[in-house]
């Protein structure tokens, strides 16, 4: 802990000294900060942290004050020095004012030191690849226009055909179960192309990565292994190269380890093995893989992506109707990587911080300006003997300086700390691994910038207010009652005015996140998650060669499901709803209008008893059932939407559609769902068109079991009997993803989670901080005007009339920051819009109700001081006099 | 001539020393009196570099730190260092005058 301390200072010193260069012997940086470090050795050798905070101290106090110093010759020791150790000195006079404000400072700048991490390697940063700007990636587009995965078959064609790249890889996501005694694990796997490593620049830490070798269709199974893994598994032991890894159906040899804290460090796989496929296997119908390329030399985007359409319209003549409306292009791996929702996800997280900062630095400015009032009787001694008010200036505003510098100095320890938070907190998937590094040199200069900023904006006002203040009068009256305080008093009301405005742009912006939230979590999803527990089964492709086998294992698995007691009902589909797995299918309907054209929708492989476990209803004829054998009819359902899209009201059960691919299947309707929320609970109310297969007739390998029970609690008992009933069929078959539907529900609204709580977190900090600031400028106001008060009891006015004036002079301020606040809210709340469901930007309830809350605790923040002067004795006032 | 500048170049009187050791140098002759801190250090021997008092030293120990860069004395430093040490003496001397300060004690060397 405290040799980081000292690597971290020692690299900050490092920074700071390369600012000044000009004021070493040329080339002595390095030996600069080499005796530095030196130092700070000697300082933690003698004394530990004490030391090193004293060598801090020094070191720091120097540095700052020579480097602030413009170098003239006639002043060795400037005069900065001294207003650095008499800021100093003020500050540990008054340490209560120190603590609170270095605290607020501290977590102000650390948490917006974290999110401008974010930010800059989200938006600004080089890519942690090699020649970043170089790498693209090329996607196939739809006949409806939108970017989709490849097909193997056309990917094996662009390596083979493209001239724009000088590599193009491609990468499968899949899911291996891992032998190695006791329960099977399943691990999140990439099939790469073997250039991958090299394309993107990574070498192996340990061993190597792919060679082309590896890549031969009879080459024995290679792998590369995340250092994740290493470090989990096998203990980080070198000799874990050339060991094997048992899978189940089959064994690869590692052949290498990724580099420790890389981006593949942060990304779900690993294992990595090669992606290779006999050209005869490869398929034009499904398209599943990422594709990414490196740019030739000389090659712009444009002209690879000129290429590529040509490129792709040729492959589709070649092969007739498969691929007709398809196309493809090339992106910047950047543009994809960063979506538009996430880089509003991060400038809204930024600009809340920014004003959490900003409603902290007010309310600082608030305390340092009573400070300044405080001490204007030193100030004016000050001046009476002799001191500039440039100078009286200068050393107020070096001790917010300073402030800040202390504050920002820990802030950079808050930051990591709320990094390594928000990345733990922010919803897988949302922001691309990348962003969520760690604090670097660049968030260490942008946590410079702003202590310097927060210093000048906190403490310039009462500084250059204190400078200004009559000399005569202060003495005289001993700091109360002058023109002076009467422009404080001004000043505070601005204070106080700005931050409640301030903090009302965030509060009301919470309203409107959380009324949509709420309306969001009170959908009805269109089926029943009540007492249904959920798990995956990925059968090994090794062991379950396309599917053959799946549908008896499937059926074996569900019959002894169905027999455990307690289990209502049982079923298996490719993906429940809110899964967040489409697959989309050509087809067309017989019989309709538009019964040439092939149109697409999702498409769903059932077992029976899918409807009844999933408490969804039929509309129209019978859900497909376990009689919908491989033998049987074949059969489709679908749902509302796809009904009355490509039906319109005639009946649908009866009809016949057909399925395009390599062979066209018939199909025969025989029922209609009611429509579920299968996207997300905030689809539109529109729902997508869906059909549902027999699994039995189209078998997959990778399937998400539901088993009813009476509720969760059932449910949930019920795992143990349910993982006995699958290993009973298939010992070696990992079971993934174990959860209940309800659950499910929740994960599909993590992100507006996230969103609606980290604004509303950052809205009720602004709020107390705001409400700390009223209470702080009225008590202040009224101190200072102890007398006024005083005299008007004197005068008759009852305390019920002094509460009423001096509450309803801090309301007013109040209501003028809400009403400032209000409308900023409204021009700001487009932002987030697109995040609302249900809700307007204006929702005039929601910005009342916020309105409201922020209002009464304001109202509670001026009336707490206020009742305190109502209950002054009149005449211990006048008498203090 | 300010204390500094003075306590370096009396550091440098009788050896070369890199910057780290003329920090410890200064710290142990005044009995930790006087400590430099590193920016201070190096502002000033620019100072000194600049106008000549000292130089650095191409050649250094084989076994060192090769961040390390280490500064001898020049003969017009030197020069400067003894007219300094002239004035400070001369200064103790008129303090003495004044019984500011004890009579020097002659030691028999």
């Amino acid at each position: 802990m405290i040799a980081g301390a000292a690597r971290l200072a020692g690299a900050i010193f490092r920074r700071v000294t390369a600012l000044a260069s000009d004021r070493w012997p040329p080339g002595a940086a390095a030996d600069l900060a080499e005796t530095f470090d030196a130092l700070q050795r000697d300082a933690i050798a003698r004394a530990g942290w004490r030391g090193l905070l004293a060598c801090w101290y020094r070191e720091g106090v120097s540095l700052l004050a020579l480097l602030l110093r413009t170098p003239r010759k006639a002043a060795p020791m400037g005069f900065l020095a001294h207003d650095l150790r008499d800021a100093w000195r003020a500050l540990v006079r008054t340490p209560g004012y120190t603590l609170l404000v270095v605290a607020t400072l501290a977590l102000g700048i650390g948490v917006n030191t974290a999110i401008f991490s974010v930010v800059d390697a989200l938006l600004f940063k080089a890519l942690p690849y090699a020649d970043p700007d170089r790498l693209v990636r090329i996607t196939e587009i739809h006949p409806s226009g939108n970017r989709n995965t490849v097909a193997p078959a056309n990917f094996l064609d662009w390596q083979r055909m493209a001239r724009s790249f000088s590599a193009i890889a491609a990468r499968q996501n899949a899911s291996f179960a891992l032998l190695d005694g006791g329960d099977p694990i399943e691990l999140i796997a990439s099939r790469v192309s073997v250039g991958y490593f090299d394309m993107v620049g990574t070498s192996a830490a340990v061993g190597r990565t792919f060679q082309p070798a590896d890549g031969d269709l009879n080459a024995p199974c290679a792998a590369v292994i995340s250092n994740r893994l290493w470090s989990r598994r096998f203990a980080r032991d070198p000799a874990v190269v050339g060991t094997a890894l048992h899978f189940s159906g089959f064994t690869c040899t590692v052949i290498g380890v990724l580099p420790e804290a890389s981006v593949f460090d942060r990304v779900l796989s690993d294992v990595y093995t090669p992606l290779i496929y006999a050209p005869a296997e490869a398929t034009r119908l499904s398209h599943f893989l990422g594709v990414t390329a490196r740019l030739a030399p000389g090659v712009t985007v444009e002209q690879a992506r000129a290429e590529m359409k040509s490129l792709a319209d040729r492959i589709n003549k070649a092969n007739g109707e498969v691929l007709r409306g398809w196309s493809a292009t090339v992106d910047p791996f950047r543009d994809l990587m960063v979506r538009a929702d996430s880089k509003r996800l991060v400038w809204v997280l930024f600009g809340a911080v920014g004003l959490v900062l900003l409603v902290g630095c007010v309310n600082i400015a608030g305390l340092a300006l009573s400070r300044t009032i405080a001490r204007q009787r030193e100030v004016a001694v000050r001046v009476a003997l002799g001191a500039g008010r440039w100078r009286v200036f200068r050393a107020l505003a070096v001790e917010s300086l300073v402030l800040a510098t202390i504050g920002a100095g820990l802030g950079l320890f808050v930051g990591q700390w709320a990094l390594a938070a928000f990345a733990s907190y922010v919803p897988p998937g949302t922001l691309p691994a990348e962003a969520l590094a760690s604090l670097d040199s660049r968030a260490l200069m942008f946590t410079m910038a702003l202590a310097i900023m927060t210093g000048l904006l906190f403490g310039t006002v009462p500084a250059w207010q204190a400078a200004r203040g009559g000399v005569n009068t202060a003495l005289r009256s001993g700091g109360r009652g002058s023109s002076g305080s009467r422009m404080s008093a001004r000043l505070h009301s601005v204070l106080l005015v700005t931050e409640v405005a301030l903090a009302m742009v965030l509060v009301a912006g919470a309203a409107l996140l959380v009324v949509s939230f709420l309306r969001l979590t009170r959908v009805d999803p269109g089926f029943n998650p009540n007492g249904v527990v959920t798990m995956r089964l990925s059968l090994p492709q090794a062991r379950y060669k396309d599917g053959i086998g799946a549908p008896a294992f499937y059926n074996d698995v569900l019959a002894r499901i169905r027999r455990i007691p307690g289990v209502e009902h049982a079923t298996a589909v490719t993906s429940l709803p809110l899964g967040g797995w489409l697959y989309g299918q050509q087809f067309r309907v017989e019989g309709t209008a538009t019964e040439k054209v092939w149109n697409s929708a999702h498409i769903q492989h059932v077992t029976g008893e899918y409807v009844a476990t999933l408490g969804m209803s039929l509309r129209e004829g019978r859900a497909i059932d376990d009689t919908d054998t491989a033998t049987a009819p074949g059969v489709v359902m679908i749902n509302e939407t796809f009904a009355r899209r490509f039906i319109g009201d005639q009946p649908a059960a009866g009809r016949t559609i057909v399925i395009g691919g390599a062979t066209e299947t018939r199909l025969q309707i025989v029922g209609v769902m009611r429509d579920v929320k299968t996207g997300g609970l905030g689809d539109a109310p529109l729902a997508t068109p869906e059909m549902y297969v027999s699994h039995q007739q189209a078998p997959m390998p990778i399937l998400v079991l539901a088993i009813k029970a009476r509720d969760d609690a059932a449910a949930t008992r019920l795992l143990p009997d349910v993982r006995a009933a699958i290993h009973a069929v298939d010992p070696e078959l990992p079971v993934g993803n174990q959860g209940l539907m309800s659950d499910l529900i929740g994960t599909s609204l993590t992100l507006q989670r996230f969103q609606t709580s980290i604004v509303s977190a950052f809205a009720v900090l602004a709020g107390l901080l705001a409400c700390i600031g009223v209470y702080a400028v009225r008590s202040q106001a009224l101190h200072a005007r102890q007398r006024e008060v005083g005299i008007r009891m004197a005068l008759g006015a009852t305390r019920r009339d002094v509460l009423t004036m001096t509450v309803g002079q801090g309301l007013k301020l109040v209501a003028c920051g809400l009403a400032i606040g209000l409308g900023a809210a409204v021009l700001l709340a487009r932002v987030i819009e697109p995040w609302l469901f249900n809700t307007r930007a204006a929702d005039p309830a929601m910005l009342a109700a916020a309105t409201v809350a922020l209002g009464t605790a304001g109202l509670l923040a001026s009336w707490l001081p206020a009742r305190r002067a109502a209950q002054l004795d009149p005449l211990t006032t006048l008498r203090a006099e | 001539m300010s204390p500094q500048v003075f306590h370096i170049l009396l550091a440098l009187a009788d050896q070369d020393l890199h910057g780290y050791a003329i920090i410890q140098d200064v710290a142990a002759r005044t009995a930790g009196n006087v400590r430099l801190t590193a920016s201070t250090l190096y502002a000033v021997l620019k100072r000194l570099l600049d106008d000549g008092w000292i130089r650095e030293l191409a050649a250094r120990p084989d076994a060192d730190d090769p961040r390390r860069r280490y500064y001898r004395i020049t003969a017009a430093g030197r020069a400067a260092g003894r007219a300094e040490a002239e004035r400070l003496a001369q200064l103790a001397e008129m303090a003495r005058a004044k019984r500011w300060l004890p009579k020097a004690r002659r030691t028999r060397s």
